[in-house]
């Protein structure tokens, strides 16, 4: 029975999800609002429909991708060719024989597109769409079994027979009332990507809009009135824009560049306001190529501008830290804003390599990025790192002798994994003082981490270097001396990443993995982030216990009993004992799953740091806290060390509250939670005692702080969790025990 | 104008004038005050003679030698040696910044605990080991680090009793070149005494080999001897994982770093002679990088350096009581400090100073302490200004040692203070009264 309800569900839902996926989105509702506006026209609903079941029939039947097949991705094209054809003949079975094949036709270009596209990292957008359209469109001459539709001309006779004359009242009442051009051609244009020509179905999408998301709401209108004052300005006629219905490509494109395949930001949205003028320009240059084949370019311009610009940004050497393209699609650019924006770091495709301090112990940064002596123009991403005692000071005794300065003759480390691109070795080090602008690099080592990706270690100690070109080494291995040679009037390591392999290369902007900077009180860990000026560095030491306990391996399976303390019944029914799993999915995402709950919490370990990526589920559920109370822990670190991260709002926030920040997101972000880690009792360097550990989450709405939670974590060596947790209205006591070994 | 002070008239020789053969003549070195404290305020309000630490001088000794090792090995652990001094308050500066506790005897585990100690991290050392003891360091999870076979034996059958593993360590002695080799602690390493207690410990059920301890001996003024001794270490070490597949989570090489303060009969003064941590780190750290280990399984280098980290942090004050002559016409200094709070004195000839501007006269000097014991000697000769009864002296370097070995005899033990970071005076042990005894005897036998 289960089976068949499922199978049931995902035919369904593959349906639904062609429909919202026109708007890049799996919203149940907005398919709803947009499978009733298809039959605005029952001749193109009709025909959308059919296109869908076939496209969707035949990915099922060769077996392609479940997943994608399941979220409308297969179908959206066929949809839209279906409609496309549908709207333009009169209702006949020689019609919708013509649908199904422009559907299949459609579908093997949508398959072709992926795998093509696919390999540049880009979407295939509507491009199969537009072949397909413009195929039937360009026989349809020849087509002389097929009539031409006549509706759309007798507009009332529809409305009419689709809801009588309350119908047509309410849509009197709507024409009488929307006078302005400018609300009347968007609404238009965005029934327009339904090929619908009527105000009502633009009203519907609209409002279909609003409700899955509000960020895709602004940008619809935000793209649309760009458009339209571009028009005004440039002086081109506007009402044409309502007549061909082309105004949907500025409002799609709007979308996706503003807030789909980029997370959305300011600077998404200033660079879609940049490029929609452009947008207009290949709509109307490209009207006049095909007016001579009497066609529409459809959405023509739309497909161009955004598979341009992703593709140009993908081609970008330094790391960027603006328009940043959505890693892992979380189909709702404010889920993509909140998981993403402040966070992007904790994703794995955003730093392949993670590099550790090529050195033992705590150093201090003497020059950081862009720094005042050397490390500047083409060479600005570059760091110089020294030793200081108690008292600041690098060299001992009078420090006329490299031997003095603190640094010298100390082992240097590979950052990562890597092979050894260039070797230099034979350069005499430096009286104090003096430099060598001859060979300015001095002895160097250059480390390739991937085809992009290299690090160079230079000024050397002269003949100190244990490594050969060639050679595979490995993180933290030692490669040579910290030394005196080049341009290094006194004993210095300099640490950059470059995109090539040559001793002169220029730097590129790219992060450390990880690193502890001593404050204070005890150290704060700071990962994929910049070292500066002045901060004493360490590399954290990984801690067994942690190592172990965080390590979540697929068919671990762990049993918490939890204990509330709580007058509210919310509260109350989160105690019992639960079972949660660990599993893997298709896309090698691990998460936890909840047995009781149905709760899914997905997770990801570099070997430094535990992540936790994304949760899914109930919020009043045990496996919910612990997503927000291990949302990041380093497997090393020394004791009274700190981390600090922000949570994703959408998880603690919800109401109207959530609601309003959805519609300023892009520009600002007035709610935040703040998550910090404390390590009270850091186990210790051999791993042999327990791991406490505190944290603190703080709600904050406008900067005004609201403190959410504390907790106390403790962690032994069996790898089992023992968890308080302290809020306003609870105290929850969590112990999660593994029940397999 | 201040009226002169008197010096009693003395014969010497004229080193005025021209450098002679023996260089040019030297200036006193005078200790007026401790930390910015002068050294007369100290004496007025906690009497003489006073033990003086100093925290800024601990905590920056800690720091050299942490950065020196830390700088050139990945996983480094300092435990404090409790027998070179065991006051809380001076522990507890060392478990601040990140020692761990070494102790050698049930007393000192105890006192380790009461500071809050974690069992987890302390280190159980010595010859002398009771089933009480051991069955406490079982159960509080501490290292322990075996001497003898009997202590092995022991350590089984207490572990089959309380059905609970143990964390062990076997304390490995060896030639590492120098002289006295020391021999009567642990197992032997060339005689394949500590490769059998090795196999013995793998093969018993309730022992978790951990790792390998030794200390090569005490004012070890050759660091490659450490470099030695590492480097068999890491033989056993790699011996180990060899056969039974098994990789020990540290080697610990002990203490004996030398501090500044020369031996008796050294030509040389102590602080140009006695290596730094950099170069003791250096050796160490080499060894062990350099030997068999593969990176990614290095284990965590422990140090139990005592002295080379205290000895330097502390001071005693003193009061002179007479000046007298001897038979040969030598100038006797007695003091108020004597030999049985100042146990280092037989070791070494000791740093005193003037605590103010005294004449430039020096002469060939015996200085003695109060008791009435003809060993109470505080420096055998030494050429010293003439200084008056009533002035106070600064005996430096005496952080190591005294404040353990010291004993009451015949009349109370002074006042310990620390002068902290802030510049504040804090007495970190009160000077004992006649309640101290009345407390511990009972009369009525």
């Amino acid at each position: 029975m289960i089976l068949i309800t499922n199978k049931g569900k995902d035919i369904l839902f593959s349906i639904l999800n062609s429909y919202s996926q026109v708007f890049f989105s799996t919203s149940k509702t907005l398919a709803l609002f947009l499978v009733v506006i298809s039959f605005f026209d029952y001749g193109a609903g009709i025909g959308g429909l059919l296109a869908v079941i076939v496209a969707n029939s035949f990915a099922w039947g060769l077996g392609f991708n479940k997943y994608l097949l399941n979220s409308g991705m297969y179908g959206f094209n066929a949809l839209l060719t279906g409609l496309g054809v549908g709207l333009f003949y009169q209702p006949s079975p020689e019609v919708y024989i013509l649908i199904a094949i422009s559907a299949l036709t459609c579908f093997i270009f949508t398959v072709v597109f992926q795998g093509v596209l696919g390999k540049y990292g880009l979407p295939y957008l509507s491009v199969p769409f537009l072949i397909t359209i413009w195929i039937v469109a360009l026989s349809s001459n020849s087509l002389s079994a097929l009539n031409l539709s006549e509706r759309g001309i007798f507009f009332y006779n529809e409305l009419y027979s689709l809801g009588g004359n309350t119908f047509i009242n309410f849509y009197e009442l709507l024409e009488a009332n929307i006078k302005s051009s400018f609300i009347r051609i968007y609404f238009h244009s965005l029934g327009a990507i339904f090929f619908q020509t009527n105000i009502f179905a633009g009203i519907i999408i609209a409002a279909g809009i609003l409700i899955y998301s509000r960020i895709t709401f602004v940008l619809s209108i935000l793209g649309y009135t760009t458009a339209f004052f571009f028009y005004k300005f440039a002086g081109i006629e506007f009402d044409s824009l309502g007549y061909t219905f082309i105004g949907f490509n500025y409002i799609l494109t709007a979308i996706a560049l503003g807030g789909y395949y980029l997370v959305p930001g300011r600077v998404s949205i200033g660079w879609t306001i940049l490029l929609l003028p452009a947008v207009v320009l290949i709509t109307i240059s490209s009207r006049q190529i095909f007016m001579l084949f009497k066609i529409s370019p459809y959405s023509l311009p739309f497909n161009v501008i955004v598979l341009t610009f992703l593709y140009a940004l993908k081609l970008r050497e330094q790391r960027p830290r603006n328009l940043i393209e959505t890693p892992v699609q979380m189909g709702k650019p404010e889920t993509n804003l909140y998981l993403y924006s402040r966070n992007i770091k904790r994703f794995p495709a955003a730093f392949p390599v993670s590099a550790i301090l090529p050195f033992y112990g705590e150093w201090t940064v003497s020059q950081a990025h862009n720094g005042e002596y050397t490390h500047k123009g083409a060479w600005r991403h570059a760091w110089d790192f020294i030793i200081t005692d108690a008292n600041k000071n690098q060299f001992k005794n009078s420090g006329d002798l490299p031997e003095d300065y603190y640094c010298f003759g100390k082992s240097v480390l590979a950052p990562a994994d890597g092979e050894i691109a260039g070797v230099v070795d034979n350069i005499r080090d430096n009286t104090i003082g003096d430099v060598n602008t001859k060979d300015n690099w001095g002895n160097t080592v250059i480390i390739k981490h991937n085809d992009y990706l290299f690090s160079k270690l230079s000024h050397l100690k002269f003949q100190s270097v244990k490594v050969k070109p060639g050679n595979k080494v490995k993180k933290g291995q030692i490669i040579a001396l910290c030394g005196n040679s080049g341009r290094s009037p006194y004993p210095h390591l300099h640490f950059q990443f470059q995109s090539k392999p040559y001793v002169g290369s220029g730097t590129i902007d790219y992060p450390l993995g990880q690193f502890l900077v001593r404050g204070n009180k005890g150290y704060i860990l700071k990962s994929f982030d910049y070292p500066v000026k002045d901060e004493i560095l360490a590399n954290p030491p990984i801690n067994e216990v942690l190592e172990k306990a965080l390590h979540f391996i697929p068919g671990r399976r762990i049993k918490i009993s939890v204990e509330t303390e709580s007058s509210k019944i919310k509260w109350k029914k989160m105690a019992g004992v639960y079972h949660w799993n660990v599993d893997t999915d298709i896309y090698n995402n691990t998460f936890i799953s909840c047995e009781e709950h149905n709760g899914r919490a997905y997770l990801y370990n570099n070997g430094d740091m535990h992540y936790f990526t994304n949760f899914s589920g109930k919020k009043y559920s045990p496996l919910f806290w612990f997503f927000i109370m291990l949302y990041k822990v380093p497997l090393g670190f020394l004791p009274k060390s700190r981390i600090i991260d922000s949570l994703p709002v959408n998880h603690l926030f919800g109401g109207i509250l959530k609601i309003l920040q959805d519609f300023a997101a892009p520009f600002y972000l007035f709610l935040n939670a703040d998550y910090q880690l404390t390590i009270i009792d850091g186990g210790d360097i051999i791993s042999s005692g327990n791991v406490n550990m505190h944290t603190q989450v703080t709600k904050k709405i406008a900067g005004k702080k609201i403190k959410l939670c504390v907790s106390k974590l403790n962690i032994n060596q069996q790898g089992d969790f023992n968890i308080s947790i302290e809020t306003k209205e609870a105290k929850i006591r969590m112990i999660c025990q593994n029940e397999l070994e | 104008m201040e009226k002169l002070k008197y010096d009693k008239p003395v014969i010497s020789r004229i080193t005025a004038g021209v450098p002679s053969k023996f260089g040019l003549p030297s200036k006193q070195k005078i200790i007026s005050e401790i930390d910015g404290i002068p050294v007369s305020r100290l004496i007025e309000e906690y009497g003489s003679p006073l033990f003086v630490f100093s925290e800024k001088t601990i905590r920056n000794t800690i720091a050299e030698a942490k950065q020196a090792f830390e700088t050139r090995y990945p996983k480094v652990q300092f435990a404090w040696s409790y027998k070179t001094n065991y006051l809380d308050a001076i522990c507890n500066i060392f478990h601040d910044e990140g020692a761990w506790a070494e102790v050698v005897s049930g007393f000192e585990f105890e006192k380790a605990l009461s500071l809050g100690v974690n069992g987890s991290q302390i280190i159980y050392n010595g010859p002398e080991k009771s089933e009480e003891d051991l069955e406490l360091a079982i159960n509080n999870d501490a290292y322990i680090h075996i001497d003898h076979f009997d202590e092995l034996y022991l350590l089984m059958k207490i572990t089959k009793k309380l059905n609970k593993k143990a964390r062990v360590a076997i304390r490995v002695n060896m030639d590492t070149g120098i002289y006295p080799m020391w021999d009567r602690f642990g197992f032997n390493y060339e005689n394949g005494e500590a490769w059998n207690a090795i196999n013995r410990i793998m093969l018993a059920g309730n022992l978790e080999l951990t790792g390998l301890h030794t200390h090569i001996g005490t004012y070890i003024m050759a660091p490659s001897a450490y470099a030695i001794a590492a480097t068999k270490m890491a033989n056993l070490f790699v011996a180990t994982n060899r056969k039974f597949n098994h990789w020990m989570k540290y080697i610990d090489l002990g203490g004996g770093f030398a501090s500044k303060n020369p031996l008796k009969g050294a030509y040389m003064p102590g602080s140009e002679t006695c290596p730094s941590f950099d170069e003791y780190a250096e050796h160490i750290s080499n060894a062990i990088i350099s030997s068999e280990i593969p990176h990614e399984n290095l284990p965590a280098l422990f140090l139990e350096t005592g002295r080379a980290l205290i000895d330097d942090a502390g001071y005693l004050l003193t009061t002179v009581l007479a000046n007298k002559r001897s038979s040969t016409g030598r100038r006797y200094l007695v003091i108020d400090a004597g030999v049985n709070i100042l146990f280092t004195s037989f070791w070494y000839n000791l740093g005193i100073f003037p605590s103010k501007p005294v004449s430039d006269y020096m002469e060939e000097t015996t200085i003695y302490g109060p008791l009435c014991m003809n060993i109470d000697v505080i420096r055998d000769v030494v050429n010293f200004p003439h200084v008056k009864s009533g002035d106070q002296l600064v005996i430096e370097r005496i952080g190591a040692y005294n404040v353990t070995q010291w004993m009451q005899f015949i009349t109370y033990r002074p006042n310990v203070i620390l002068t902290d970071t802030e510049g504040n005076i804090k007495i970190i042990r009160k000077k004992e009264s006649m309640e101290t005894f009345k407390n511990s005897e009972n009369k009525n036998i």
